[in-house]
């Protein structure tokens, strides 16, 4: 029985030293990749990031301040029977608070995007890893006639566009800009003001709501909030003269695609035109790592105009386009 | 000793379950990164000769051309196929092993697949052919075997006929045939946009200064400058010259270039412009139509309002009385009687200050609307006619006391320009051809069914000192014509 309890003892002992372990909460750090790229129809110049992961010293990921780009990558993306080789340049950094070394990027300038075609992404990594993806275009964006022309439009108090599109579920994004030029002590300064869709009081101020992408087929602009962006283009300037304002609207749908419409899903925000945030924690089609790899197609609305009497009644001067 | 068993299994079931808990109390479940397998190591650098050529790596164009190496692949088949414009594809299959290293150089001059031959021939036949700025010194018909693929820069080079060149194309395991029809020059040479300098092939008046260098007009060009080297372009975003479109051009005897446009008088000396319009002259029409120099150095301007003299101070308008002022050419018999050609208005005579009227009924030339007056050696006047509501296109000659009329082409030929050489050759510009009349007036038509014209519709001509005819035309650009001797 003194026999049996000792043996009970030892093996008490060996368990709770077999369980002793040291925990890392790091783990083994195994360094990942993230691209982010976005082919653009408006325009040749093609860009794309790669990033790779890091651990700084100590708990504090802000001590590190390198920027994390790979450099000597090699990528590539095939499109419309053509190849197209990005090369790697880097520009002085803006805003340093985070990297204090200078942004690097990768480009093409000798495409850009058309509808409904597929394009294939390989990027081959210094150390011989590979990332891949092929996303496609988005397909044409044509206006509806029924899209209203004139700005105000008749007695109604709103201005709708409406386009149409082959692509199914994917998101658009609509942007209108009043363009206007400013006499600046003599100097003819050309601006653009962007209009919100309507403004929404909230704590006693008016806030403006500017369009997101999403999925509808139609944008409705309120006429108060055109009249309201007009009124601040001159606002505490007693000098109406000063400013004079182009009759053509500047209005745009942009088109995207399914990576990149499952992307601002995914992150429920909106997106600008050129920057994709890098760490895409929640929505990546880059296979052997992270990121977008996605295209978006811009269409321009040529139609949209103010009637002169609406503007002269700000004072403005109106400039009449051929 | 039963009690002793139960003691036994006891403690043996005790062990047995303290080992239990050891083997399941240390189990845990820890999630982490599975760890990726490193890269595949494979490689194969591909060198072709010649180089240049696009690498398709399992029918996919990798967008690298030889020399160049693909990296990181994994063991197995590749098939590769080196693609270059006019070559023939040749595809390579490639093994690899795991992470080998794979050379693979590919002669593809060895392969006589990838020659094409090169067949030259011209009309007419004899040409020299040089390629690429070297003479083979071979002529046509010619064939060329086994040639690397490319483009060549072929040159056909023959006496009397305009050299010319191509950019022969060779593809592999084809015989690529060229079949070239060199020019004639023997007689008539052209000098159009598209084969010269010339800055136009709209172009009006033409003349011959001292020095041999021609003077040339155009219709949207301004004035052209040649002197069988080079085209200058004198026109209004170089120069002060005030208009693109010249109707006229005369030489002083200072060798100055006058020049009537829409715009008014541009007078150039060599180096600069002299403008006269309404602004700073006592011309009240821009339009000038004839320039003209008497011997006593004053400049008479026939305009589409009126005729003016310019002394080189002063400016003198005269007018006819009836109003019809529309001049087209000016010829000077002598410093008090000059030969007015109107637009609708007949034939004019200044005299002594005073203006007379030849009337259309009484001497029965074609039509009012004269375009070119010229005198032959022995001082005979040959009037140029456009057809109008009076009459029909020709050309009349007087004699001093009466018209003999030559009606060239059909009743609506417009016969734009007489010039008159050194051995009373009459050489007539038409839109229906360029006419010649010898000193016996016997004519012949040059045209673009009989003769290498570039066009029908001829403008002007000038002969130079070596007797070469300087053809000026609309739509043909610049002619030149060498007549037998």
């Amino acid at each position: 029985m003194k026999y049996c309890k000792l043996i009970v003892l030892i093996l008490l002992f060996v368990l709770v030293l077999s369980c002793d372990e040291s925990f890392n909460p790091y783990g083994d750090f195994v360094e990942r990749y993230a691209f982010n790229c976005i082919l653009k129809s408006d325009e040749n110049l093609q860009t794309a990031t790669l990033f790779r992961s890091y651990r700084p010293d100590g708990f504090d990921p802000f001590t590190y301040t390198t920027d994390p780009s790979v450099f000597n990558a090699d990528i590539r993306i095939w499109y419309d029977d053509s190849v197209f080789v990005f090369k790697d340049t880097s520009v002085v950094r803006q805003d340093t608070s985070r990297y204090k070394t200078p942004f690097s990027f990768y480009y093409n300038n000798q495409f850009q995007i058309g509808n409904r075609k597929t394009v294939e992404l390989e990027v081959l990594l210094p150390n011989g890893r590979r990332l891949r993806s092929s996303s496609f275009t988005p397909s044409k964006i044509d206006f509806e006639d029924r899209s209203d022309v004139l700005v105000p439009s008749g007695n109604n108090n709103f201005i709708q566009i409406i386009w149409t599109s082959f692509d199914d579920g994917m998101f658009f994004l609509p942007k209108m800009t009043i363009r206007y030029n400013q006499n600046v002590n003599g100097r003819i300064e050309e601006k653009t003001k962007l209009v919100p869709l309507r403004y929404l009081s909230q704590g006693g101020e008016s806030v403006p709501v500017f369009p997101t992408a999403n999925a509808s087929l139609t944008v409705v602009y309120n006429i108060n909030a055109i009249t309201r962006a007009l009124d601040e283009i001159s606002e505490g300037d007693p000098l109406k003269q000063n400013y004079s304002i182009y009759e053509n609207l500047s209005f745009s749908v942009t088109a995207y695609d399914l990576p990149t419409t499952k992307y601002i899903s995914s992150t429920g925000g909106s997106i600008d035109d050129l920057t994709v945030s890098v760490d895409v924690a929640d929505y990546t089609n880059i296979e052997g790592g992270f990121g977008l790899f996605g295209s978006y197609s811009k269409k321009k609305y040529n139609q949209l105009r103010f009637f002169q009497n609406y503007i002269d009644s700000f004072g403005y001067n109106f400039i009449v386009e051929n | 000793m039963l009690s002793s068993n139960k003691l036994i299994f006891k403690n043996s079931f005790s062990v047995f379950f303290c080992l239990l808990i050891v083997v399941l109390g240390c189990d845990k479940e820890v999630s982490r990164t599975p760890v990726e397998p490193p890269p595949p190591q494979g490689f194969i650098y591909i060198n072709s000769i010649p180089d240049g050529f696009t690498i398709f790596q399992n029918g996919r164009n990798t967008g690298r051309i030889t020399p160049d190496s693909i990296s990181y692949i994994e063991a197995g088949n590749y098939e590769i196929i080196l693609k270059k414009k006019y070559f023939n594809d040749t595809l390579l299959i490639v093994t690899i092993d795991e992470n080998e290293k794979f050379n693979l150089n590919v002669d593809l001059l060895s392969n006589p697949s990838m020659y094409g031959d090169l067949f030259l021939q011209t009309q007419p036949e004899g040409a020299e052919i040089i390629l690429n700025d070297s003479s083979l010194n071979k002529n046509s018909p010619l064939t060329l075997e086994d040639f690397l693929p490319g483009e060549y820069g072929i040159k056909f080079r023959l006496f009397n006929h305009r050299e010319l060149e191509i950019t022969a194309i060779v593809q592999s395991s084809l015989l690529n045939s060229y079949f070239e029809e060199l020019r004639d020059t023997s007689a008539w040479v052209d000098f159009q946009v598209f084969n010269s300098d010339i800055q136009s092939n709209s172009l009006t008046a033409i003349t011959v200064d001292d020095i041999e260098k021609k003077w040339i007009g155009t219709l949207d060009a301004g004035l052209i400058n040649y002197d069988e080297q080079n085209f200058v372009s004198y026109n209004t975003n170089n120069s002060s010259i005030p208009a693109n479109r010249i109707n006229c051009i005369s030489i002083d005897n200072q060798n100055n270039i006058w020049v009537g446009t829409d715009l008014g008088i541009g007078v150039f000396n060599g180096s600069s412009w002299t403008v006269y319009n309404r602004n700073n002259s006592g011309l009240t029409s821009e339009l000038i139509n004839s320039i003209k120099f008497d011997n006593s150095g004053n400049v008479w301007i026939g305009t589409a309002s009126n005729l003016v003299k310019f002394d080189g101070a002063s400016w003198t308008l005269y007018n006819e009385p009836s109003g019809k002022d529309w001049i087209n050419d000016i010829y000077i018999e002598n410093d008090n009687k000059l030969w007015l050609g109107t637009r609708a208005d007949g034939i004019r005579l200044f005299e002594n200050q005073a203006f007379d009227s030849l009337i259309i009924f009484d001497y029965g030339y074609p039509s009012n609307t004269i375009s070119s007056i010229e005198a032959d050696n022995f001082n005979n006047i040959w009037f140029c006619f456009l057809p109008d509501t009076a009459g029909r296109g020709g050309v009349s000659r007087w004699d001093g006391t009466a018209f003999l009329n030559f009606l060239l082409g059909t009743f609506d030929n417009n016969v734009n320009n007489i010039s008159i050489d050194g051995q009373d050759n009459k050489w007539i510009s038409t839109t229906e051809g360029f006419i010649y009349f010898d000193s016996q007036n016997n004519s012949t038509v040059f045209n673009t069914l009989n003769s290498l014209v570039t066009t029908d519709n001829i403008r002007a001509s000038v002969r130079d000192q070596n007797g070469i005819i300087w053809v000026t035309t609309i739509g043909g650009g610049l002619n030149k014509y060498k007549p037998p001797n």
